[in-house]
């Protein structure tokens, strides 16, 4: 038993031995350091002149082929002939395929997601219930921050599947108020102030105009829309001060804003019930 | 102009500056500068320089910034904004073919707050009237600018003398077979500088060469000072230096507008 351990031992020790594991290590040293440097170049370069997706997608790209090469070589430093591991490598690869369908049907959908560029990094998309801001497009998943700083990862699969909404592909959007004022309003006079105070709005752009319609009669009031047009980065500034500016502004002229409430009327319109406190006998 | 002019702040005291719709007021100790400032409604207010006579406000917060250099004196500059400013005319113009008109637009400048002099760092930048959004051209592949209302005066005696107004200069020029409406303007204002006259702020002039609705117009901003008023002093250069011609969409013709 020593024996073969001596044998086994002398064998891994033998110069040749030596010589090939000094190679693989100049070649994995050298290899992931040119790798780094290249990484680190090409990444500047990409920061400044492509945008953030192009930039790690260049990157990530650089990084798997740059560290297939460096496997190939090391194979072939060990020994391993190029052509019988590509062979091996595909029967591998169907019987992967076939072990793991769902991250297979992911990595392609990654791909499309990636040729079909639907959105990039830094856009703020909603999937579902989900909204928040691209951190990472990977080939697996779709890594996303919310608005309350939780990390969500979504398949790629199922982005492809349902429906995603990019809420920041465009540069302007359209903000909908709804507004309820009651029936007795004056709605020439209700439409005239809410326009002039978007117009007012330093947050609401001029044009596209802001938009005003009469959605319905509703059962508690009449139902109204405002919109107003904004650029992508102002929404919460616009939010806040066009719904406080209705609210004053509402207050100030009388403009009722109702609430879910039940009116009676005895066929027309009347005037409310007479009520009366009458002394109860003894 | 002397709202423009460097100011000496004494130690523990509260200055106060008026300048269109916008008030300031700094405070300084040993080292440290406080700003505060505040838009109101009265857009025309007649502008004040640097009194102690106007205590700041309860509701505003101060703003604080630390200085190790040794000046007691504080300088508001007056700078374009920082992207294009849309100029609406009231009413429709129309300008014939192979004509060219001369316009005046006042645009309100921001005030850069230096401590010392303006070749030293600038505090903040304070827009002296907010301008409200707007977007010019395609809501897809347009941009974000300023909007601006005025009357764009042919005249520039019927423009009023405002401290925090500098006049800009265009000169509109026909060069197609069919009617300019003007209507809308896009001027980048980034690429223009702000002179100092005796009673106004100045800009480059700026001229604008329409060859026709489907043809890009011609924009160049002139490198020098304008001709209306002398002497001249140069108060601050433009954001962004721009080669003297450009080529870009300048006029807000309806039709851009009512596409979607």
């Amino acid at each position: 038993m020593l024996e073969i351990f001596s044998a086994g031992f002398e064998k891994v020790l033998s110069p040749d031995s030596l010589m090939i594991a000094l190679r693989v290590a100049i070649v994995l040293a050298a290899g992931f350091i040119l790798l780094k440097i290249m990484n680190f170049s090409v990444g500047r370069v990409t920061k400044k002149r492509f945008s953030q997706q192009t930039a790690m997608l260049v990157k990530k790209g650089i990084f798997y082929i740059g560290a297939f090469i460096i496997l190939v070589s090391v194979l072939r430093q060990l020994g391993f002939k190029l052509t019988a591991l590509l062979g091996a490598a595909g029967i591998a690869g169907i019987a992967i395929g076939f072990a793991a369908q769902t991250s297979v049907s992911n990595i392609i959908s990654g791909l499309f997601l990636i040729s079909e560029k639907p959105f990039a990094v830094g856009d703020v998309i909603k999937v579902g219930g989900t909204m928040g801001i691209i951190l990472s497009i990977d080939l697996l998943s779709v890594k996303i921050r919310t608005f309350d700083n939780l990390y969500v990862r979504i398949p790629n699969e199922q982005l492809i599947k349902t429906e995603v909404t990019n809420i920041t592909r465009f540069p302007i959007r359209r903000m909908n108020i709804d507004v309820s004022v009651s029936y007795k309003d004056d709605l020439a006079k209700v439409k005239d102030l809410l326009l002039d105070i978007a117009k007012k709005n330093p947050y609401c752009l001029d044009n596209p105009e802001p938009f005003f319609i009469i959605k319905e009669f509703g059962n508690h009031g009449i139902e109204l829309l405002l919109g107003a047009w904004f650029s992508k980065t102002d929404y919460v500034q616009l939010k806040n001060s066009l719904m406080e500016e209705i609210k004053n502004r509402f207050d100030e002229q009388g403009i009722e804003i109702p609430f879910p409430h039940i009116s009676v009327y005895a066929g027309s319109r009347t005037e409310p019930f007479p009520i009366q406190a009458v002394k109860t006998p003894d | 102009m002397k709202l423009w002019e460097p100011v000496e702040i004494k130690r523990e005291k509260e200055y106060h500056w008026r300048i269109g719709n916008v008030r300031i007021w700094c405070t300084r100790t040993d080292g440290e500068w406080m700003l505060a400032w505040e838009h109101g409604e009265d857009e025309e207010a007649e502008s004040e320089v640097a009194t102690t006579l106007h205590p700041k406000p309860e509701h505003l917060t101060w703003e604080r910034y630390v200085c190790d250099k040794k000046t007691d004196n504080l300088q508001l500059v007056p700078v374009l904004q920082d992207r294009a400013v849309v100029v609406s005319s009231d009413i429709t113009l129309k300008i014939l073919p192979d004509s060219k008109a001369l316009f005046f637009v006042g645009i309100p400048v921001w005030a850069r707050v230096h401590i010392g002099t303006q070749k030293d760092a600038a505090l903040a930048e304070i827009p002296t009237q907010i301008l409200s959004n707007t977007w010019f051209g395609d809501p897809t592949t347009g941009e974000l600018c300023y909007s601006l209302q005025s009357r764009a005066g042919m005249d520039i005696k019927h423009i009023p003398l405002s401290p925090h107004k500098a006049v800009c200069p265009v000169l509109l020029v026909n060069s197609s077979t069919g009617k300019l409406d003007f209507q809308k303007l896009n001027i980048h204002v980034e690429h223009l500088r702000v002179y100092a006259g005796t009673n106004r702020l100045w800009t480059n002039e700026v001229s604008i060469r329409f060859y026709g609705e489907d043809q890009p117009g011609q924009v160049e901003f002139s490198n020098k000072a304008p001709s209306f008023e002398k002497p001249l002093t140069l108060l601050t250069e433009e954001r962004i230096p721009t080669s003297q011609s450009i080529l870009k969409k300048s006029f807000g013709i309806l039709r851009h507008f009512t596409n979607f």
